[in-house]
């Protein structure tokens, strides 16, 4: 009877673990490019003074919150290429991932502009600065540094949700260790391996983030 | 890329025998969940150590890793251990350890921001801790754990579609079958986004009533 | 019936922080005493002592002669313990902040106690709490809850939700420095009330020199985690011995 975790086994494995590894970086880091600019996009258009724009919005970013992330990142896989978009499965799986985060990140945003004081639109007016400026020069400097850590959150958040591209083909570690496992009949330590990566690496990123958190609180917020 | 309304009604059918599949899981793994959030969280406030540690290796192990991941590992790797569980069983524990884990945090969280004051005036009139707990801390953290809470049962309930690729024959699992059946995709991904849509804001409207007849006044 | 207290070098330290350095002191029962001094001197951190939120550094805390913290045989209890419960059962207080129960009207404030802890049926808890609201002026008030009180009205839940448990001690840490002035003079009169009855022996920290003057038998002067001064009231106020006692009575009357 073969044991249950064969170490060296798990060693032989880390490699090939490690090249998925890149790719489940690489959409990490692009995915979540993608969703703090398109999320600030969508905080400002839902901010904006007429309805027929700002409803929509805000109802497209409570449906892409509510529903599935595998759902919608099959309705981009099957669905684009019908009409005639054609893209990698990883960099679907990209567009996927950047525009369901987009969603939070632009709640966040939301949170954000709507803890600077009231005192600062009225100082900005006050100057005659027009509606572009104060977002720009006034409200968004304060408004994002608060809500950093927030964002940071859904980067680890969005890091565990990349095994759902291996759904649509994408080798990165749940898919790779799947292959693995199919080939050797061995899955314990390939998933055990990805688990353990995974707790590693989110343990890191949650801790980097406590540390941002600390670090921005220095810069305060008495205005 | 054709969509019609009469090409919907005849699409439901099999979509909505997935739904129930579904709702069952998500009922499932919330019931599960909420025991498993109140134990960890006082757990993790425990001032015995063998009692707070586990606690949070269980916290942190959970919401530290994929919930597709955890799926995928405890589907595979259980039976090794001589535990053979139905599809539906292994579905429901593993997402509800998720959501128990990050709601085990809300718990905490809420019982913490009980004004110190309180547990003082308790103690001043010589109630036990567990007194002080049942009747006066935990009463006043209820309310506040309701909005996070309300959040996890829709992310629960957005995690249900994974159990579709442990062979579960969910909304997402119908759905896909569908597709492959028909191949009319958009219809299909449309329908199961409006189906889940819909659900997730029953949630937000039971959640919101639990709100408004919980508040402290 | 009231109880003695007797503290013994007491002493407090929160890290660097030294509160309480050395405090003797001797209450015997049923003497009403009033604590005053600067903020920071010490006075809250005796009076948390005294009920038991807080243990000491060191020193000793004899409640009728009683250990607080140590049984019959010496050994040092926990705050859970049958022995220290049974000690903080002579003891209550009322708080700067009242700490009333938001999810419990005003009724339920002063029965709970009394029902959980004191083990009172339901019914004759019922009827206490009333006596006890209808004295501090709140019969009215019954079914009311903490949010659509007043803080007058609020600290009056406090004091009798205290007195519901018949303690033989009573601390009043600064209970009338939250409250808007005018509803300071309601509450004074409620504690005037309850010194001139003489069934217990309350302790009160406060910044009502003109209450401490007219209406404790004996007060004290608090400054840096010492007792600088120990007097008869009337004597303090009029005659202070120490010059920090006199400063200090100085400047709260430039205030005014």
């Amino acid at each position: 009877m073969s044991p249950i975790f064969d170490w060296a086994f798990a060693w032989k494995i880390l490699p090939a673990l490690g090249s998925a590894l890149i790719i489940t970086v690489q959409a990490t880091v692009l995915g979540m490019l993608l969703a703090v600019v398109l999320g600030l996009v969508l905080a400002m258009l839902r901010r904006v003074h007429m309805r027929w724009i700002s409803a929509p919005v805000a109802v497209l970013i409570e449906f892409v919150r509510s529903t599935p992330l595998l759902v919608q990142m099959y309705f981009l896989f099957y669905v684009l290429p019908q009409s005639g978009v054609r893209m990698s499965p990883l960099a679907t799986g990209i567009l996927a991932l950047g525009v369901h985060y987009a969603a939070y990140c632009a709640e966040v945003y939301r949170a954000g502009i709507e803890s600077v004081p009231r005192g600062q639109l009225e100082a900005a007016t006050a100057l005659n600065m027009s509606p572009w400026r104060t977002a720009v020069g006034v409200v968004l400097p304060q408004a994002i540094p608060p809500v950093v850590p927030a964002l940071g959150n859904y980067l680890v958040a969005m890091f565990k949700d990349t095994p759902l591209l291996s759904a649509i083909t994408v080798v990165e570690l749940l898919q790779q260790s799947k292959i693995i496992g199919s080939a050797t009949f061995r899955y314990t330590e390939p998933l055990t391996l990805v688990g353990l990566l995974f707790l590693l690496l989110s343990l890191i990123a949650a801790w980097s983030v406590r540390r941002l958190e600390a670090w921005l609180k220095k810069f305060g917020g008495s205005r | 890329m054709a969509i019609s309304i009469e090409g919907f009604a005849t699409l439901l059918p099999p979509l909505l025998d997935g739904l129930s599949m579904t709702l069952r899981i998500t009922i499932g793994a919330a019931l599960l969940a909420v025991p498993l959030a109140l134990a960890a969280g006082l757990a993790r406030l425990s001032s015995h150590r063998w009692v707070s540690w586990p606690a949070l290796a269980y916290v942190e192990v959970f919401r530290g890793t994929s919930a597709l991941v955890q799926l995928f590992w405890f589907y595979y790797v259980l039976p090794l251990f001589g535990l053979k569980l139905p599809a539906v069983t292994v579905g429901i524990v593993v997402l509800a350890a998720n959501a128990g884990a990050y709601g085990a945090e809300v718990v905490r969280g809420a019982i913490l921001a009980v004004a110190p004051g309180q547990r003082e005036a308790a103690v001043a009139l010589n109630m036990t801790p567990g007194q002080i707990m049942r009747r006066i801390v935990l009463p006043q953290a209820f309310p506040a754990m309701l909005p996070p809470a309300g959040n996890l049962l829709i992310e629960l309930l957005k995690n249900t579609a994974l159990v579709s690729l442990i062979t579960i024959t969910d909304l997402t699992f119908r759905g896909q079958m569908l597709r492959a059946e028909t191949l009319r995709t958009t219809e299909v991904f449309i329908l199961l986004l409006l189906l889940y849509f819909a659900v997730a804001l029953v949630i937000t409207a039971g959640i919101r009533l639990l709100e408004r007849r919980f508040r402290v006044r | 019936m009231s109880a003695s207290i007797r503290l013994t070098n007491l002493c407090k330290r929160y890290g660097e922080l030294e509160v309480l350095r050395g405090i003797d002191l001797d209450i015997p029962a049923g003497q009403t005493l009033s604590i005053i001094g600067p903020s920071g001197s010490g006075k809250s951190t005796l009076l948390r002592l005294l009920m038991t939120l807080d243990r000491p550094t060191s020193g000793e805390i004899l409640i009728d002669g009683e250990s607080m913290w140590a049984d019959a045989q010496g050994r040092v209890m926990g705050p859970n313990s049958a022995h220290v419960r049974r000690v903080r059962g002579k003891i209550g207080m009322v708080f700067q902040h009242f700490n009333l129960f938001p999810h419990k009207t005003a009724l339920g404030n002063v029965m709970e106690a009394p029902i959980y802890v004191g083990g009172v049926p339901r019914g004759e808890a019922s009827q206490r709490a009333r006596e006890y609201l209808e004295l501090v002026g709140l019969g009215d008030k019954l079914d009311a809850y903490p949010a659509q009180l007043s803080g007058g009205q609020k600290q009056r839940v406090g004091i009798a939700r205290a007195l519901a448990m018949h303690p033989e001690i009573m601390l009043f840490d600064e209970v009338t420095s939250a409250l808007d002035p005018e509803l300071v003079g309601g509450i004074l009169q409620i504690l005037r009330d309850l010194a001139a009855k003489r069934t217990m022996t309350m302790i009160i920290v406060t910044h009502q020199m003109g209450f401490a003057e007219r209406s404790s038998d004996r007060t004290l002067f608090f400054d840096q985690g010492n007792i600088v001064e120990d007097a008869e009231s009337s004597v303090l106020f009029a005659s202070p011995r120490e010059e920090r006692t006199q400063q200090f009575l100085q400047s709260v009357i430039e205030a005014v």
